[in-house]
């Protein structure tokens, strides 16, 4: 089977213009990885148009079967190419149009852009004198760089070539880019990724392991004045529970790290190959909080979690426990949380009086007037100022992992290293070729024929050579 | 200190351009001599502003050792940078005269863009870097790349030169400017080789983004509006580049393919700042979602 049309040329740059408009489109059509929101809110507005993309497999284009396909098809083509030629342009001794044409091998080489012609010294005995021409013209080729041989036969020449590396070079880029594409085939199939949001102090194990993560300490610092994340990191512990009996039994430390953004731990992965890596990735709040500060006056009173604290100088106590990160009144007059980020943070605070509690009250610390009273069915109302405000909070933070597990790595690495040192021979180096051999007469001549990857760019070398073979033996 | 700088440097853009062009319209060689040594002293002062605004981002901790390319302004006069800093090598050896009308614009549209972030949009701001942001891989992943874009931009200039070559070769009365651009076959000769020198760094720089990304983010691809579009970049060259080894074609349908690839460039740069909240300058940059 020649695959004559995976091979053409035209056949695939249409394959090639398929995929690139499929993904230039999967960036304007919200993906439900990245976006499921902005699907949502298509799917609301364009409900026939959600349907036929939803049909398509637009919302979720690079991973659905057809594009899938579409790339595999790719690499299936590259692949045939490539191996269609290997081994990779061959080295011929003479150039095909000479090995075809044994009548006149210098006819063959007219019109070709590396030529040349000169009568070579006077010699009576032309069998001998022909061997001492190639010779000489061997040790010039040598002289310059050139590995260079005289090749017996029907007719006798010498071939030299310089950077014959340069013929790989083709063929190891688009190899390179299958290992590659092979290489992000292995995670889909044996990779994994999960999000494992994990309270301070707390654990958790993951799905795809029998692993689990402590989170010790959760520590996220602010830029002064804004709300840019300086540097947040956890300090984790790794176990594995297999052959654990009970969950108070720990299992076998695996790893005991702090990790931050882009300072991940990595566990071995499966068969040794590619790693379990372990991100930080987010935080959030969890909506407990550690402790709340009020200010009464130029005094403040610390409220620890699960605490009644007295009011100095009251027989009142007050005890705070949950809290909004970013708050906000809903529709319905509920409390509410726009994000997990503490970036509005409000605290439900009770009073007791002679133990009994009072209506909570929610004070918002970036809002000292706006205080709200929840009543039995969680119905906010806006309640006076209190003599009081919210100080502080210090929220209980739960700190996101995310968890990859991407087998393919070296695969990949390996791949694209191999991609650019075909590359590299293929651009930047420069193959050349030379043939010089006798053509029979008296004086007999000489005949030098070049070719270059590179096209034009052998003129000034080529006809250098020419002038030292001239010089020596003609 | 910093925007005086840079505003000399942006003067010094504008006027080397403007010698550029009015090259073409006097064929005056002394234009293009002063044009070279105009944009040389633009590209010193440039650097010298790049020092001092290297300075201040420094003063914040997290920023040190890092460079101050996260937001639109940064990566824009680094962008014109490089720009004018090839073609000013490229003239430099090769004193094409009529090159830099092609190319300057760009690099001066690229600088304009730092003026309008810095000036309109209070664009020089310091601010610290997020988490994600606090990586060598800033050092090395954008410059790369803008490396490569400001390749390509060259690479556009000189197949715009070519389409105009071709036209006045063609028509009946071809005007001065025809015996002043280099032939066909010569830009045809540097488009190929500029974009063969840097489809490899184009290369490395994607698969830069992905071991950042696969560092930072947890996986090497995720098919973010960026990466898709520095892929369909690639995509285009590469098409480019099998058109001229594989098929032998050269002249202008390979032009319209190596300019459609710095189209594609463009839209990387700007365009995806709308559409990846991720990946994009507006957003502050390589945010965690």
């Amino acid at each position: 089977m020649s695959l004559a049309l995976f091979r053409s040329i035209r056949f695939n740059l249409l394959l090639f213009a398929l995929i690139l408009s499929a993904s230039a489109l999967g960036t304007f059509v919200p993906q439900l990885g990245e976006a499921p929101q902005k699907v949502d809110a298509f799917a609301a507005s364009h409900p026939f148009w959600a349907r036929a993309f939803e049909w398509l497999g637009l919302f979720d284009l690079y991973h659905a079967p057809w594009f899938i396909a579409l790339l595999a098809l790719m690499a299936f083509d590259v692949a045939a190419c490539k191996l269609y030629n290997a081994p990779p342009d061959a080295d011929l001794g003479l150039p095909r149009e000479m090995v075809e044409n044994e009548e006149d091998r210098v006819e063959a080489l007219s019109g070709k852009p590396y030529r040349a012609t000169f009568a070579a010294r006077g010699s009576t005995s032309l069998t001998t004198g022909a061997e001492d021409l190639l010779d000489g013209a061997a040790r010039i080729l040598r002289g310059r760089g050139y590995s260079a041989a005289v090749l017996p036969g029907a007719a006798p020449h010498v071939l030299g070539s310089r950077q014959r590396l340069q013929r790989w070079g083709s063929y190891f880029a688009h190899i390179g880019l299958v290992v590659l594409l092979a290489g992000t085939l292995l995670k889909a199939l044996f990779g994994f990724e999960e999000m494992l949001p994990v309270m301070e102090g707390g654990s958790k194990v993951m799905k795809h392991r029998p692993w689990e993560v402590h989170v010790d300490k959760f520590d996220v610092q602010y830029y002064a004045g804004t709300a840019t994340p300086k540097r947040f990191s956890s300090d984790i512990r790794v176990y594995d529970k297999t052959g654990t009996t009970n969950a108070l039994e720990e299992g076998e430390l695996l790893a005991e790290k702090r990790i931050l953004v882009n300072e991940p731990v990595s566990l071995p992965g499966a068969h040794g190959l590619g790693m379990v890596r372990l991100y930080q990735a987010s935080w959030g709040a969890t909506g407990m909080v550690r402790s709340a500060t009020l200010a009464v006056g130029d005094k403040t009173l610390e409220i620890p979690m699960g605490a009644k604290v007295r009011l100095p100088g009251t027989a009142i106590e007050v005890s705070a426990d949950v809290m909004m990160p970013d708050f906000t009144v809903s529709a319905e007059n509920r409390a509410e949380t726009l994000s997990l980020e503490p970036v509005n943070p409000a605290v439900k605070v009770t009073f007791y009086k002679d133990g009994q509690p009072t209506a909570p009250l929610w004070l918002v610390q970036n809002f000292p007037e706006a205080v709200f009273v929840e009543d039995e069915k969680g119905i906010l109302h806006q309640g006076p100022r209190p003599p009081f405000r919210l100080a502080a909070v210090d929220p209980m933070l739960f700190s996101g992992l995310q968890i990859a597990y991407d087998p393919g790595i070296p695969v990949l690495y390996g791949g694209f290293a191999m991609f650019m040192a075909g590359l590299c021979a293929l651009f930047y180096m420069h193959r050349r070729k030379v043939w010089v051999w006798v053509v029979e007469g008296a004086p007999p001549r000489l005949v030098v024929g070049g070719w270059s990857s590179r096209r034009d760019a052998f003129h000034g070398e080529f006809t250098e050579l020419v002038g030292a073979l001239r010089a020596e033996l003609g | 200190m910093e925007l005086r700088l840079y505003q000399l440097a942006f003067l010094g853009y504008t006027a080397a351009t403007a010698l550029a062009l009015a090259y073409v319209a006097t064929r005056n060689e002394s234009l293009t001599a002063w044009m070279w040594r105009i944009l040389g002293g633009a590209l010193a002062l440039h650097l010298a502003s790049f020092g001092v605004r290297l300075h201040s981002f420094w003063q914040i901790p997290e920023n040190h050792w890092f460079l101050p390319i996260n937001s639109f302004y940064g990566a824009l006069s680094y962008l014109a940078l490089a720009m004018a800093g090839v073609f000013w090598v490229v003239e430099g050896r090769h004193r094409l005269n009529i090159l830099g009308a092609f190319v300057l614009p760009f690099a001066w549209i690229a600088a304009a863009g730092a003026v309008w972030r810095a000036q309109v949009m209070g664009g020089t701001e310091i601010a610290g870097l997020v988490p994600a942001l606090q990586s060598y891989w800033i050092n090395i992943h954008p410059m790369v790349l803008m490396t490569s874009y400001a390749a390509f931009a060259n690479a556009f200039g000189v197949a715009l030169a070519l389409l105009v070559q071709e036209r006045q070769v063609k028509s009946k009365k071809p005007s001065e400017l025809c015996y002043r651009l280099p032939s066909i076959e010569e830009l045809d000769e540097l488009n190929y080789r500029i974009i063969v020198a840097f489809f490899p760094v184009l290369s490395v720089g994607i698969f830069m983004g992905g071991m950042w990304a696969y560092n930072a983010w947890g996986r090497f691809w995720g098919w973010d509006a960026k990466e898709t579009w520095a892929l369909v970049t690639w995509f285009i060259y590469v098409v480019y580049l099998h058109m001229r080894m594989l098929s032998g074609m050269r002249g202008k349908k390979t032009m319209y393919v190596s300019m459609l690839g710095f189209a594609s460039v463009v839209f990387t740069f700007i365009g995806v700042n709308y559409l990846s909240e991720l990946h994009g300058y507006l957003s502050g940059g390589g945010g965690i979602k």
